[in-house]
C-alpha cells in the first residue's frame, strides 16, 4: 500500500521537474510527491486507469500543473480534473513561465485554484513554492 | 430650392418630381377659379338688384292705369301674374296716399306686406332683397310699387358656380398629376435602380455588383461614374483584405512568436539559473573563490536575460491589446507610484508631486508610464547628497505637458535621440542597471495615446522628462 501522496507534480521539463521537487523537498523533507511528465499520464494517474489502474486511488492534497504540457495540455488537464465528480475537489495550481494575461485568464475560467509563475531566480522560487505549500497543504485541507 | 419646405426635402424623389410637376398647374388653377369664381359672384350679385327694378319699372308702367282708375281689381291681376317667377315671393302697389292698393304674396310665404311702402328704395337682407320704386305719370307721383325678391336662388346659382370651379379643379388636377406621376418615371426610376445598386452594395459588401447604364446624358455619366468608383473600391478593397489577412498571419504568428518566447525561451535560463544557485550553494565547501564567482555571473546573466525576456514581451504586448480608456487621476498615480517605489527601494529622495490633470487614458498603461519615469528619475538621482524629484504640469500650446524632474547625473544631449531606442542605454549596467526598454516603453504608450514624449537634461544638472497625452482621442 501506497503512503497518501501530498503532491502530485506534472511537468515535461526534466530540469523544471526536479527544480520543483527539490524545492518542494527543501520546504518540508517529509513532503510525499508523485510526479508526471504528460497530460495523458497525469489523467491516467488521478483516474487510476491505464498503467495506474491498481492504484489504491487516494488523491494527492495538492495538483501542481504545467500550463503547457504534451499529449494533453496542461489547460485539457485542469477542465477535466474540475469537470470529473471524483477529481473535482482537489487543489490545482498551475504552474508556468509565462506571464502572459490570457494564460492566466484561461487558468481560471478553466477553474484553476490559483497560478504560479516559476521565476528563474532560484530563491523567489523557493519563498513561492513555500507560501503555496504552507496555503494549500496547511490551511486548505478539508477535514 | 427645398430648404423652403422642410417636408418636401424629406420626400422620396419620385413624389417631389411629381409635386414639382403638378404643384405649379394646381396652383394656377386654383387661383384662376377661385378669381373666375369671386368675378361671377360679383357680377351676379349686381346683376340681380338691376333685374329686379327693371321688373319693378316694367309694372309700375303697367299699374298706372288701374291707380288712375283706382281699380284695385286689375292691379291685383297684375301682381298676381308674378306667379310665373318663382323669385318674386311678394308684391305691393301703394297709392298717392301711401295707402296699401293691391297685392300679391307667394303661396306658402311668410313674408309680411308692409301697410305703408317701406322708407328705402334698396334693401338687400339676408335672404331677401326688398325694392320700392315710385309709379310716375306725367311729372306726378301717384303711387309706387314694392318688390320682394328671394336669394335662393341666387345663392343656388353661386353654390353651382362654386361646386363647378372645384370640380374643375379636381379634375384638371388630376389630370396634372397623372401626366407628372407619368412623366416623372423617366427621371425616378433610373435613380431608384442606382440607389438600390447602392444600397445592396452597401448590404451585402459584394463590389462585384454594377448598375445598368441609363438613357439621358446626366444619368449616363452618373452610372459610368458610378461604376467606375465601383471597379476602383472593388481593386482597393481585394487589396485591402489581402494586406489584412497577410497582417492577421502576421500577427498570429507574432503571437504565436511570444508565445513560444515567454514559456520556452525562460525554461533553459531557469535551469541555468537555479542549478548555478544551487551548485554554489550546495558545495561551497568544495569550490575555490574564483569558481563561486563565476557561477554567481553565470546566474547574474540567466537573471539579467530573464529581465529582457519580459521588457521585450511587455513592449510587444503594448500594440496588442486595444486601449480601455477611464478618466485617470494622475496627481493620485505619481503619488501613490512614487511612494511605492520609494518604500520598495529604500529611497531617500524628496518627492514633490504638484497638482496634475484629470485625463482620459488606459489606466495600466498609464500607470506604466508613471512607474518607468519615476524609477529612473529615482535611479538616476540616488547618488546625488540631496536627491530631488518633482512632477509637475504646466500647458503649451493647448496640451497638458508632465514632467518629471530629477536632479541626478543627467545625460548628454547629443544622445538624446537614442534615449527612447529599444535596448538603448546612455549609462553603462555598472554604473545603473537596467534593460534599456523602459523609455521605449513610455514613447509606446504616449504614441498609442496620441501624444508625445521628450526629455532635456544636463549632464551632472539632472533630467526632466516631458509627455502630453492628445484629449479626447
Amino acid at each position: 500500500m501506497s503512503e497518501q501522496v501530498d503532491i502530485f507534480l506534472v511537468d515535461d521539463n526534466q530540469d523544471d521537474l526536479d527544480l520543483t521537487y527539490a524545492a518542494l523537498k527543501e520546504t518540508n523533507p517529509q513532503l510525499n510527491i508523485a510526479t508526471a511528465r504528460d497530460g495523458a499520464e497525469a489523467l491516467d494517474y488521478l483516474l487510476c486507469r491505464g498503467k495506474f489502474l491498481n492504484r489504491d486511488c487516494a488523491q494527492p492534497k495538492l495538483v501542481l500543473l504545467d500550463i503547457k504540457l504534451p499529449k494533453i495540455d496542461g489547460l485539457e488537464v485542469l477542465k477535466e480534473i474540475k469537470e470529473r465528480q471524483e477529481t473535482q475537489r482537489i487543489p490545482v495550481v498551475m504552474l508556468t513561465s509565462s506571464t502572459r494575461k490570457q494564460d492566466l485568464d484561461a487558468s481560471y475560467k478553466a477553474g484553476a485554484n490559483s497560478y504560479l509563475v516559476k521565476s528563474v531566480d532560484y530563491e523567489q522560487f523557493m519563498r513561492d513554492v513555500q507560501q503555496l505549500g504552507q496555503y494549500w497543504l496547511g490551511l486548505n485541507q478539508p477535514l | 430650392m427645398n430648404w423652403r419646405v422642410p417636408a418636401f426635402s424629406d420626400l422620396p424623389i419620385s413624389r417631389k418630381l411629381i409635386l414639382a410637376g403638378a404643384l405649379p398647374t394646381i396652383t394656377v388653377l386654383a387661383l384662376a377659379g377661385a378669381l373666375f369664381f369671386l368675378y361671377e359672384s360679383t357680377s351676379l350679385k349686381k346683376a340681380m338688384p338691376r333685374d329686379l327694378a327693371t321688373m319693378a319699372n316694367f309694372l309700375a308702367l303697367a299699374s298706372r292705369a288701374s291707380l288712375s282708375f283706382e281699380d284695385p281689381q286689375s292691379a291685383t291681376d297684375l301682381l298676381n301674374s308674378l306667379q310665373t317667377n318663382p323669385r318674386i315671393v311678394a308684391a305691393a302697389i301703394y297709392d298717392q296716399k301711401r295707402e296699401h292698393f293691391a297685392s300679391y304674396s307667394r303661396t306658402n310665404s311668410s313674408i309680411a306686406i308692409p301697410p305703408v311702402p317701406p322708407g328705402q328704395e334698396l334693401k338687400i337682407n339676408d335672404e331677401t332683397v326688398e325694392i320700392l320704386t315710385d309709379i310716375s305719370l306725367g311729372n306726378k307721383t301717384i303711387g309706387s310699387i314694392y318688390l320682394v325678391s328671394d336669394l335662393l336662388a341666387f345663392k343656388e346659382r353661386i353654390r353651382i358656380y362654386g361646386a363647378g370651379v372645384v370640380v374643375a379643379i379636381v379634375i384638371f388636377s388630376a389630370i396634372s398629376l397623372t401626366i407628372a406621376f407619368a412623366m416623372q418615371r423617366s427621371i425616378s426610376t433610373p435613380l431608384n435602380e442606382l440607389a438600390g445598386t447602392a444600397r445592396v452594395i452597401s448590404e451585402n459588401n459584394d463590389f462585384n455588383v454594377r448598375a445598368s447604364q441609363q438613357k439621358g446624358p446626366e444619368l449616363n455619366l452618373l452610372t459610368t461614374a458610378f461604376n467606375q468608383m465601383l471597379s476602383q473600391i472593388q481593386r482597393q478593397d481585394a487589396s485591402l483584405r489581402a494586406r489584412t489577412a497577410q497582417l492577421e498571419t502576421t500577427n498570429k504568428e507574432l503571437e504565436a512568436f511570444t508565445y513560444t518566447v515567454s514559456h520556452d525561451l525562460r525554461a533553459p535560463l531557469r535551469a541555468m539559473s537555479s542549478y548555478s544557485h544551487l551548485l554554489r550553494k550546495n558545495f561551497a565547501a568544495h569550490l575555490p573563490e574564483e569558481a563561486r564567482d563565476y557561477l554567481q555571473r553565470v546566474q547574474n546573466n540567466a537573471q539579467k536575460m530573464a529581465e529582457l525576456i519580459d521588457e521585450l514581451l511587455t513592449f510587444s504586448r503594448l500594440d496588442a491589446e486595444p486601449l480601455q480608456k477611464t478618466p485617470i487621476n494622475l496627481t493620485d498615480i505619481f503619488r501613490s507610484i512614487g511612494e511605492e517605489l520609494m518604500s520598495v527601494n529604500e529611497n531617500h529622495a524628496v518627492l514633490k508631486v504638484d497638482t496634475l490633470p484629470t485625463v482620459e487614458a488606459d489606466p495600466i498603461l498609464i500607470q506604466q508610464v508613471a512607474t518607468n519615469l519615476l524609477s529612473n528619475a529615482f535611479k538616476y538621482s540616488r547618488n546625488q547628497p540631496a536627491p530631488e524629484v518633482q512632477v509637475g504640469c504646466f500647458l503649451q500650446d493647448g496640451n497638458e505637458v508632465i514632467f518629471v524632474r530629477d536632479n541626478g547625473v543627467g545625460f548628454d544631449m547629443l544622445y538624446s535621440n537614442k534615449l527612447f531606442g529599444v535596448f538603448q542605454r546612455l549609462h553603462s549596467g555598472k554604473e545603473f542597471e537596467g534593460t534599456g526598454v523602459g523609455l521605449a516603453i513610455v514613447q509606446r504608450i504616449v504614441k498609442r495615446h496620441g501624444g508625445a514624449v521628450w526629455a532635456e537634461a544636463q549632464v551632472g544638472k539632472g533630467a526632466t522628462f516631458y509627455f502630453y497625452l492628445a484629449k479626447g482621442l
